[in-house]
Parts: structure tokens; sequence; C-alpha cells
């Protein structure tokens, strides 16, 4: 089991070594906020989330935007110094899922008579780390 | 028709369950193209999500079950080409295919874990989506039309996962032509909008359905805005999505080529009514 508790090194190893990108690259241009289609839904937009992690200053426990980011890899794509903040958002999710933490159960999501079968089981992809 | 092409065929759950409509109208106008599809016997469900990073490899395990299991028949049919119809599934199995190459480590743990199979993956297998099999062939749809489809506007809505990540992105990601392309050959008028390849919202439709709703309304509103008359997507996900949040008048892609094509049995009723009021237009 990872802790949740790191030192600014230790995150930064930690996302360094699952995403082989480099957090410390990010200048701060905004262009992964202004190109994500759910960025307005999110606590901390992806250029912040990156900030955060430089500065170890994040609580997986407590940041939603985990669990709003859909992996569209519009930001992936795009990042000017291959940061990539969908990767590392991602890594993140999967730091909480890993220690028990779940935005939601399963007993809450709607599911209706027509929902695609496709759709659960990319929902339920993205709530088991 | 002397060309003649056996391809695997990887169905994955939402088409054989939620999208047989569009399984139907696809092979239609596979078979018409000259494609001979054989459905992979036994084929597991893709995951819908490849990994992303390096913990979770072992989302690619079902996938490359999949390749152990396809391969005899590859052999078999003397082909190497799998063909997916959902992009989901495309973007998971396609990610699985350059695995030896991208993530080398992460393939020999996952190897490990399928010694038990059959036998052993031995690569090569190449997995292409539907949009890109149209594409290579946009003359020989051109010469199957047979009902006019002058002068109708089609937007072409395309998605996330057939365009990113990069490296398994079937055209330009940042401005695709591929769907555009086959229109043309359709005799129909793309038009250019700038939400293209925004994503619907996909999967928070279950537990943030406030995200879907603002994502396809925006995708509609600028459909709508430039003058579109029927939008067509590869994407049963974002078919079902701007369906249920727009009014747009929305086709699966396979189902405007089997219209043009002629190939009405194919075709639900509903499809062929909102496809004839199109032409009433006209």
């Amino acid at each position: 089991m990872v802790g949740l508790k790191f030192t600014p090194r230790e995150l930064r190893e930690y996302i360094r070594e699952y995403t082989r990108r480099e957090v410390t690259a990010c200048m701060q241009c905004g262009l992964c906020t202004a190109v994500c289609p759910v960025a307005s839904f999110m606590d901390l937009h992806p250029a912040a989330v990156i900030r955060a992690v430089q500065l170890s200053d994040i609580d997986v426990a407590k940041v939603k935007s985990i669990w709003i980011c859909v992996s569209c890899m519009t930001c992936v794509d795009k990042c000017p110094r291959d940061v990539a903040p969908g990767l590392v958002i991602e890594t993140l999710r999967q730091l909480a899922l890993k220690n028990g933490i779940e935005p939601r159960t399963y007993g809450e999501i709607l599911i209706e008579e027509t929902t695609p079968s496709i759709l659960l089981v990319t929902y339920s992809r993205k709530s088991t780390g | 028709m002397v060309y003649m092409q056996t391809l695997l065929y990887y169905p994955g759950c939402s088409i054989k369950r939620d999208f047989l409509e569009v399984e139907k109208s696809s092979i239609a106008v596979l078979t018409a193209l000259g494609y001979k599809l054989v459905e992979i016997t036994n084929w597991y469900c893709c995951g819908g999500f490849p990994g992303t990073t390096t913990i979770d490899h072992v989302k690619y395990v079902s996938s490359l079950r999949t390749f152990t299991t396809a391969q005899l028949q590859a052999r078999e049919l003397n082909t190497n080409t799998i063909i997916t119809l959902c992009p989901f599934c495309y973007n998971t199995l396609k990610q699985a295919e350059q695995l030896p190459l991208s993530k080398p480590e992460v393939y020999v743990r996952i190897a490990d874990y399928l010694k038990d199979e059959i036998e052993p993956y031995r690569g090569g297998l190449k997995v292409i989506h539907l949009v890109e099999v149209l594409s290579n062939r946009l003359n020989d749809i051109a010469k199957l039309v047979e009902s006019d489809l002058k002068g109708v506007k089609v937007a072409a809505y395309y998605g996330c996962m057939l365009l990113r990540p990069r490296v398994i992105a079937i055209d330009d990601p940042e401005n695709p032509q591929v769907i555009e392309n086959i229109i043309k050959a359709l005799g129909a008028v793309p038009i250019k909008y700038p939400y293209r390849t925004y994503c619907c919202g996909s999967f928070h439709v279950l537990a943030e359905p406030g995200i879907v709703k603002r994502n396809t309304e925006r995708i509609a509103w600028s459909i709508m805005n430039n003058g579109a008359d029927i939008v067509v997507t590869p994407c049963p996900l974002c078919l079902y999505n701007l369906k249920k949040y727009t009014e747009l008048k929305i086709l699966h892609l396979s189902e405007l080529i089997a219209y043009a094509m002629n190939l009405n049995e194919a075709l639900s009723s509903e499809v062929l009514k909102t496809l004839n009021s199109l032409r009433k237009k006209i």
C-alpha cells in the first residue's frame, strides 16, 4: 500500500516513476486548462494540479479534480513541455484508489435500461486502481 | 467484386449488446466493399480504457489475451488484421498492439501472466478501425453510391478515442479529415465547426450527468450554428450521449454510408425516416 504522506521530492519521484513525465518542467502556460473539456467542473484545474504537485501541496483525499478528469487526453496531446497533466491526474487518482478513497459506490450511479455496457465498463475501470 | 480481404472482427461489449444496428450497417458496408468479416471466436472485453500509467499494466491483460486466441484464427485465415467498430475497443487494443515496443518491461510482465494460454502471443497482429478501412477505399465508396446526397450538409463528430493519444491516432488529432473525406466521397458536403474533437463527457453520464449535458449542448450549439443538416459519428458512446441530451439528428457514420449505397435493408426504420426527411428537404 502506498501511503498518502509524501515529501515534495517523494511525490514528484512517485509521479515520475509512474508517468515517465517530469512535473517540474511545467511553466504554467495554462494550455491544459484552456483545452480541458471539464475544467470548469474541477476544484483544481489541470494547471493548478500540476503546480500543487510541484509544491507537494495536494491532498488526494480531498481534491475533486481527479474524479472529474475523463482521460480524453487533450491536455496530454497539447502540453508544450510534455508534462501531460492527464497522466499526472490519472496517477493521483490511482493513488487515491489504492488508499481506499472512492468518490461514490456503484449503488449511487444512475443506470437506466438503455445504458450501454461500455459506460459501465469504462466507469468501473476508472473506479479501480 | 474481385477485391476480397478477410478481416478478423472484434465486436466488443456494446456493439453486441446495445448497438446491433451499428454492427448491421457497418457489416453491410464492408461486405459491399468486398471484405469478409470473421468474428474472433473467443474475444474478451477490452476493458474500455487502456492503462495510462505504468502502475496499471494489468489493464492490458484482457486485450493481449484476445490476441493470443486471435492469432490462431489469423493463421488459419491467412490474415493479420483485426477490425473494430467501437473507438474505445480500437484505442485499447491499439495500445496493447503497440505495448511490446512502447513499454517492453510492462509487456514482459503481462506475457508472464499469459503463460498458461494455448500459446504465447507471437506479435504481428494489427488493429484497425472501421474509419481507417473506409478512408482507404474512397474511390470504391464513390463508385457504389446510389442515393443522391448532393448538397446535404453533414457534420462529422470525431470524439476522443480515435484521435488521442497521438500515438494511436487514425489522423491528425488537431485537424482530422478522414470522415470529411468519406462524406465527400458520398457526394455530400462536410461542414467545418470548432467542436469536432471535443469530449462529450463519456462515462460521466452515470455519475455527473451535468458535465455530459453541458458538453453535448456545446457540441450541438456549434453544429447547429454552422448549418449542418445531419451529424455522423464513428463512436456509439458519443451517439448515445448526444442523442440523450440534444435534439441533433445524429447517426452512426456507417448508417449514412449504407443509405448512400442503397443498403436500406441494413438500416432501422427510425434511421431511414431521418434520412428520408433529409432528402425531401433538398
